[in-house]
């Protein structure tokens, strides 16, 4: 049985998202599945990084109603040209396994993040929306 | 907790479009220029000498024929039979 938490709680458990991102927080794209982690801490990065782009300072404003509405993402260009696989947001361009935050799936029309199709070098790379949803609402 | 995003990628035409091609990139800030395995970088090319050592092209073209179907079928066919320990 799932967990039923007041939304407040919910709400606390999205911001601690948003602080650990802390103040110069990056979206980065890249090929391949999700590293994902060893022993409880992220393993480096793997495969192309496919775009790299700067999330707001903060990242986003206080969660409501148990969703985390990310900020503006900046659009840059495409770094290489390939099929997303996963995304990760670190508290710092091009960081090591330290600085990742939140890992996640990514895909063309598939995935946590999806795209409109796979990324072409110097191609613009937008995020048009973001959120995380928090469950535990009974 | 999910997330949820969505991402615009706008085609750039004068690069590489590997739209059908999902374990390749072109990453020349990463990599250096050329088409490269996205997994590690690695040139496609160096794939050429490989295929030439072992004739497999011919060996494709071949069963491609025989069975009436394109070459990236047979591709298909051979990475689907490989995941599934057929062959």
């Amino acid at each position: 049985m799932a967990l039923n938490y007041k939304d407040s709680v919910r709400n606390s458990r999205l911001d601690a998202v948003t602080s650990a991102l802390s103040t110069t927080a990056y979206l980065e794209v890249f090929t391949g599945t999700p590293p994902g982690k060893t022993s409880g801490t992220f393993n480096a990065d793997t495969g192309t990084k496919l775009a790299s782009l700067p999330m707001s300072n903060p990242a986003a404003p206080p969660s409501s109603g148990g969703v985390l509405t990310f900020s503006t993402i900046t659009t840059e260009n495409a770094l290489a040209s390939g099929t997303p696989g996963y995304a990760r947001m670190k508290t710092a361009q091009n960081g090591a396994a330290a600085t990742v935050v939140v890992e996640m799936t990514a895909g063309v029309g598939s995935g946590d993040l999806s795209f409109n199709s796979t990324l072409t070098s110097g191609g613009a790379v937008s995020i048009t929306s973001a959120t995380i949803t928090e469950g535990n609402s009974g | 907790m999910q997330p949820h995003a969505y991402g615009n990628a706008a085609v750039n035409p004068d690069a590489p479009n590997l739209h059908d091609y999902p374990a390749l990139t072109h990453a020349p800030q990463q990599w250096g220029e050329g088409i490269r395995f996205a997994h590690n970088g690695r040139p496609v090319e160096d794939l050429s000498s490989m295929i030439d050592d072992y004739e497999v092209i011919g060996a494709m073209d071949a069963a491609a024929r025989h069975l009436g179907v394109s070459f990236g079928d047979v591709c298909d066919a051979l990475k689907y039979l490989r995941g599934a320990g057929a062959i």
